[in-house]
């Protein structure tokens, strides 16, 4: 128990301080008693700020309460609840029919799967950390909805004296909500916790998973008194912590049946496998703790690998010599890495790309151009740090930063210009030439002010290319951008006259020139 | 002998830490070279200064007389460094990164013939087709090598490159390593692998605290 309950405590501590240093306060470091100060202040501030949240979103759900009407609003928020949990249970139960639900790290794998550690008390442990950690969300609806009651059947605007039972009623809620859900949790562990017991395998697991989201959802469905009875115990619960019944009688039955369950995970936990447990859970637990920590390049990355599988036969796209290798390396990388989430972005970027001349006035076009600015920028950059991400690859081929810019604005200069064109063609039926002039000319821009946001941060610290760690884009890149685009479009909206083309035309090339020469001088004088 | 690497006054600090002294350094054709020191000396610093993967903080460093930062073009195309774990496109399989660096350098005539030769003599050829994720740490250093073999090169720097490999890989590698240098490559390598340097080295050099010293 010793070894087991040492690992849970620092998970759970590890877990803890992470939110800590999030909040500014550092538990291995700030040691002194302002710190300590700041500790109690940051408590204070963030209950505070928390307790104004639910009653912000109470108030809304009450209005939304009243306007269901139809029935009682603790029967219409127990049915909003029932709802969530049996959606959630659902997608969790369809899951440990074929995963373990008994998470484990690497260096969990290493110190307890591989020991004779108890594998009652890892089920159990494992089980209520799991409880602690997504309980949050339901925790926060049924505190709003309990909050929501209250203003509701108080039909009048609520005081400071009223706290009491305003709070008071959130509690309540939030236990019956805690201990249903543990409930619901321990059903699930305990149907995942069969499949993984010894080595043997159960097979067709997803078809009894399927008969018991089936028997559920037809009971929640159906008014049939034999199917109900399965959704009394969670159902008799909720309405107690909505106050349409008596409490304790109503959390009784829940508490019971939580009871029995929890003591069946723990009766059928002693063959747990935790080997099998840790490598089924080793790829989702990775992915986890990246999402945790928000590193959105690992969980990229991880995606991509799965898709990927083990192999792929060579491609036929034709190859070329030289730095057209570039634009051949790209097109393999993009289709292969290709994600719904790229085209959504590619989408949005062609869209603004449209809508920047046709916003209705001043306001709406600086925020369209704004947002088009981040995102283009935000592309170009992501690009880039593709590219010099795998740094020691760059390194050996026979290139500089401008075949690489070359290969980077051309396709998605030519692309974006292109499919803009074809939407202004379909949506107003022409193209105007003023737009087809500037329009290449501002993407060009915003894709250079991409590319100088990273190689101005990367020309300062080189090393970090060494570690293949290169920063993403800035404010600074966006502002560079949106400085460059000023005269460009000023010259746009001027009355057009026969010098609007040159002016447009000179100045932009003298901006990317200037921009380009600014980029490599960087590059080559990097530190 | 014709100097291939020349490397004058060249140091590196990491914020006020000497990572590297200030040193000139020469590397000839027909050489094979060895760096050697206890851990934390500074050999990975060094060679990753030379390959062109960090700049050093002073100093300049030719390529068979090309600036390896004013003339990165012409530099790149006569150097080449396999770091002791290299990284790769995830979205390339081990053929199209050999296909990739062969177009990169221009050098496609005959491509199918020498991956194919390269790859069997490393014993990769049954995993030419796989990701480089789906690789060993082992077979990622092959990789990383025969993306060098495949494409031409002057002077050759290898961090560490025995540290992932089992013994006959090690002696193919060492093969490889002598035909390289009867055709003129200088080479430079870093290794722990007391026994295979001996039978390699030409000239060696030892770094300790970041000062180097011919041995």
């Amino acid at each position: 128990m010793q070894a087991v309950w040492m690992v849970f405590s620092r998970r759970m501590a590890g877990q803890f301080a992470f939110l800590l240093v999030i909040a500014g306060h550092n538990p291995r470091k700030d040691r002194s008693w302002n710190d300590k100060l700041y500790l109690v202040y940051i408590v204070i501030f963030f209950s505070l700020w928390v307790f104004a949240v639910l009653t912000l979103f109470a108030s809304w759900a009450a209005a939304l309460l009243k306007m269901v009407g139809q029935q009682s609003p603790a029967v219409t928020a127990v049915n909003v609840m029932l709802l969530a949990l049996g959606a959630i249970a659902a997608a969790k139960l369809w899951k440990a029919a074929k995963i373990s639900p008994f998470v484990f790290s690497e260096d969990d794998a290493l110190l307890l799967c591989l020991t004779p550690v108890s594998r009652r008390a890892v089920a159990i442990l494992w089980f209520f950390q799991h409880w602690l950690m997504s309980v949050l969300p339901f925790a926060v609806l049924a505190i709003v909805l309990g909050f929501a009651q209250v203003e509701v059947l108080a039909g009048k605007e609520l005081g400071f004296l009223d706290l009491p039972m305003y709070i008071g009623a959130g509690v309540k809620a939030l236990l019956a909500m805690a201990l249903t859900y543990a409930s619901v949790l321990s059903l699930v562990w305990l149907f995942g916790l069969m499949r993984i017991r010894a080595d043997r395998d159960i097979r067709h697991y997803r078809w009894a998973a399927a008969a018991i989201i089936g028997l559920f959802g037809a009971a929640g469905l159906t008014d049939a008194p034999a199917l109900s009875v399965l959704l009394a115990p969670w159902q008799r619960a909720l309405e107690a912590g909505m106050g349409a019944r008596a409490y304790f009688g109503g959390i009784q039955l829940v508490g019971v049946f939580t009871f029995i369950l929890l003591g069946l995970l723990w009766f059928f936990a002693e063959k747990l496998n935790l080997s099998r447990a840790a490598q089924e859970t080793a790829y989702s637990q990775k992915m986890q703790a990246a999402l945790w920590l928000g590193d959105t390049d690992t969980v990229k990355r991880m995606h991509i690998q799965k898709r990927l599988g083990g192999s792929h036969v060579p491609t036929r796209l034709p190859i070329a010599e030289g730095s057209l290798v570039l634009l051949w390396r790209d097109v393999l990388r993009y289709s292969r890495g290709f994600r719904f989430q790229n085209l959504l972005e590619f989408g949005l970027i062609l869209i603004l790309t449209v809508l920047i001349f046709f916003a209705p006035d001043i306001g709406s076009w600086l925020l369209i151009l704004a947002v088009w600015v981040l995102r283009l920028g935000q592309a170009a950059a992501d690009k880039m740090r593709a590219t010099l991400n795998h740094w020691w690859l760059w390194t050996q081929m026979p290139f500089g930063i401008e075949q690489e810019m070359v290969w980077q604005i051309i396709p998605m200069t030519v692309l974006l210009s292109a499919l803009a064109c074809l939407g202004l063609l379909l949506f107003v039926g022409k193209v105007p030439v003023l737009i087809l002039v500037i329009l290449p000319i501002t993407i060009i821009l915003v894709i250079e002010a991409g590319i100088f946001d990273v190689i101005r941060v990367v020309s300062a610290h080189s090393e970090m290319l060494a570690v293949e760690s290169v920063p993403s884009f800035t404010l600074v890149g966006a502002i560079v951008a949106l400085v460059s685009l000023f005269l460009p479009f000023w010259f746009y909206l001027q009355p057009l006259t026969s010098y609007s083309y040159f002016f447009i035309v000179g100045w932009g090339i003298i901006e990317i020139s200037l921009m380009w020469l600014w980029i490599v001088h960087l590059w080559k004088n990097r530190k | 002998m014709e100097n291939i690497l020349k490397a004058v006054g060249i140091s590196r600090y990491f914020d006020k830490f000497r990572a590297l002294a200030a040193s000139d350094l020469d590397f000839h054709a027909r050489e094979i070279t060895v760096l050697q020191g206890p851990n934390g000396a500074g050999k990975s610093t060094l060679l990753q200064c030379l390959g062109g993967l960090i700049r050093p903080s002073t100093g300049k460093i030719d390529i068979c007389g090309f600036d390896l930062y004013r003339q990165e073009r012409e530099a790149k195309r006569h150097l080449a460094y396999v770091p002791d774990v290299p990284r790769f496109y995830q979205e390339l399989t081990a053929w199209e990164h050999l296909q990739f660096m062969a177009a990169a350098h221009e050098v496609l005539a005959g491509f199918e013939e020498r991956a194919e030769k390269l790859l069997r003599s490393f014993g990769l050829w049954d995993a030419r087709d796989l990701f480089p994720h789906n690789y060993s740490r082992g077979m990622r250093l092959k990789l990383g090598l025969l993306l060098t073999f495949i494409r031409p090169f002057d002077m050759l720097i290898l961090d560490e490159p025995t540290s992932a490999l089992d013994e006959e890989s090690t002696r193919n590698l060492g093969d490889h390593l002598h035909s390289l240098r009867a055709e003129g490559k200088a080479i430079l390598l870093s290794s722990h692998h007391n026994q295979w340097i001996e039978q390699l080295a030409d000239r060696s050099l030892q770094i300790q605290n970041g000062i180097i010293q011919e041995g």
